[in-house]
């Protein structure tokens, strides 16, 4: 729980302006509202650079009608998850994703890694993906046209990465330019929740070398979080590990899976996986095949719940599907 | 570049277009309008005044606090605070509401209407001193029972019954 004070245009999302400038979005276009509201009105981001919000159901189940939005108001942006590109991977099979999509300039997309295949789609349909991060929840840091890191916005946060490993904010030590470190971050517009050197968990590549776009913030690249390794029979792996494999089976493409882990060092794998029941025909094979690729990621093999993904989207918190949990 | 350099380069932008747009349903057609900034702003005084009718304001402390006596300025002693219950689609109608808050000087919280966010409004409704919960939808609301026995007034939704209280 955190919170701002501000006047006019919300601090974390004016921030976010300067973004949707460098993506293209200029006055009176519109954009695709976003369909979270937990961190407050995102849309400031947008009317702030002049843009006009269209504000439709963009969240789990909203996407055909916001396809309906989009074709009546020719948006030049959304706000997307991964929830919300398992949806549209269904919808595409009667819908010409090309010609709906052919007014944007771009599409953000934040809240889980996007996978290889995810990204694919995506620009098959014409849209460039401009990835986001939140940099220790003081702001957003965004992808621009270059797509070669995430921009810290360091006018609002102090960013430090430092070793992992070390107990204490403190005793930690920065770790040099590109190495893999954990992302600090310290406030600096935000009188009211001043979180100082918080630890993230994010684990994060950074650099200050200036970017090719000339802006010469800090950059980073997010690679995951540091509770999210886990060990199974003395080996090591992340989610991603999964989420690659998974991608690779065309029943459970969309990658919607949890890792059911009660502790970070377990003996079985379980793993908890969607797949599409409209192109599956025997659940039985597609478990033999699933688990093949889950062993070749990750060297054990799982032990496999298999669900049609609407019965795994049903259990999404804010967007995102919940990669690791306890049970 | 710098937050003041970029709001200032965007209060120099024409706002070519209405505040937004919104959309609901009847019979299960879809209808789309425009909310214009004038319309808004007059959404905003309403909003203004009704929740100021209710007691919402800023949260103030009775006193200096320490040996001056009272409660500090930062205390927790008198309510105020508001928390609106709403989804991003829904912001035509609930964003003024915020905005009168905001301009009330009254803290303001985002409750989502999903029912895994029940427990965000139920935590805000516990902790900050809550004068109203705004915008309270049947899911939320079941989410809630029995968890806000001496909790702030509701105001819900036309067309649904809510209630808080265990066996009701």
């Amino acid at each position: 729980m955190y919170a701002h004070a501000w006047d006019r245009w919300h601090p974390f999302w004016a921030a976010t302006a300067r973004d949707l400038w460098e993506i293209g979005v200029r006055p009176g276009d519109y954009v695709l509202g976003s369909g979270f509201k937990m961190r407050g009105p995102l849309y400031h981001a947008d009317q702030m650079v002049g843009a006009i919000p269209v504000l439709v159901n963009t969240g789990i189940g909203g996407w055909a009608t916001a396809l309906d939005a989009i074709r009546r108001y020719r948006p030049v942006y959304a706000q997307l998850t991964g929830l919300a590109l398992a949806e549209l991977d269904h919808l595409s099979r009667t819908t010409d994703m090309r010609e709906v999509f052919s007014s944007f300039k771009g599409a953000a997309f934040a809240g889980e890694p996007l996978g290889a295949r995810a990204r694919a789609q995506l620009e098959s349909w014409g849209v460039e993906v401009y990835l986001w991060t939140s940099t220790g929840d003081v702001t957003g840091a965004w992808e621009c046209r270059q797509h070669d890191g995430c921009h810290a916005c360091e006018d609002c946060v102090l960013l430090e990465a430092v070793d992992p490993a070390a107990s204490t904010p403190g005793t930690s030590a920065p770790v040099a330019d590109g190495e893999l470190g954990e992302l600090v971050a310290t406030s600096l517009d935000n009188p009211v929740t001043p979180m100082v050197r918080f630890r993230s968990d994010d684990i994060i590549r950074m650099t200050r070398q200036p970017c090719a776009c000339g802006r010469t913030h800090a950059r980073f690249w997010p690679v995951g979080r540091k509770g999210d390794e886990t060990i199974v029979a003395g080996r090591s792996f992340v989610p991603m590990d999964i989420w690659r494999a998974l991608e690779g089976v065309p029943e459970t493409a969309t990658a919607l899976f949890q890792l059911v882990r009660p502790a970070r060092e377990i003996d079985e794998l379980k793993v908890r996986v969607g797949y599409d029941p409209d192109t599956t025909t025997s659940v039985p094979e597609l478990r033999d095949r699933v688990s093949e690729a889950i062993t070749a990621a990750v060297g054990v093999p799982p032990v496999l719940e298999l669900l049609p993904e609407p019965e795994l989207l049903a259990r999404g918190r804010g967007g995102k599907l919940p990669r690791v949990v306890r049970s | 570049m710098t937050a003041a350099s970029t709001a200032a380069a965007a209060a120099t932008l024409s706002r070519p277009g209405p505040w937004g747009i919104g959309r609901y349903d009847v019979a299960g057609q879809p209808v789309f309008f425009e909310v214009g900034w004038e319309d808004w702003r007059r959404d905003v005084a309403w909003a203004r005044a009704m929740l100021a009718d209710h007691g919402v304001g800023p949260v103030k402390g009775d006193g200096p606090g320490g040996t001056g006596g009272g409660s500090p300025p930062c205390a927790e002693k008198v309510g105020g605070g508001l928390i609106v219950v709403s989804g991003m689609p829904e912001s035509p109608w609930f964003d003024p509401v915020e905005t009168a808050a905001r301009e009330l000087g009254a803290p303001y919280s985002i409750g989502e209407i999903y029912a895994f966010e029940a427990f965000r409004t139920g935590l805000y409704a516990r902790r900050l001193p809550i004068t109203m919960i705004f915008g309270l939808d049947r899911t939320v609301a079941e989410g809630l029972r029995g968890t806000l026995a001496d909790g702030p007034c509701g105001c819900g939704r036309a067309g649904q019954r809510v209630t808080l209280s265990e066996g009701e």
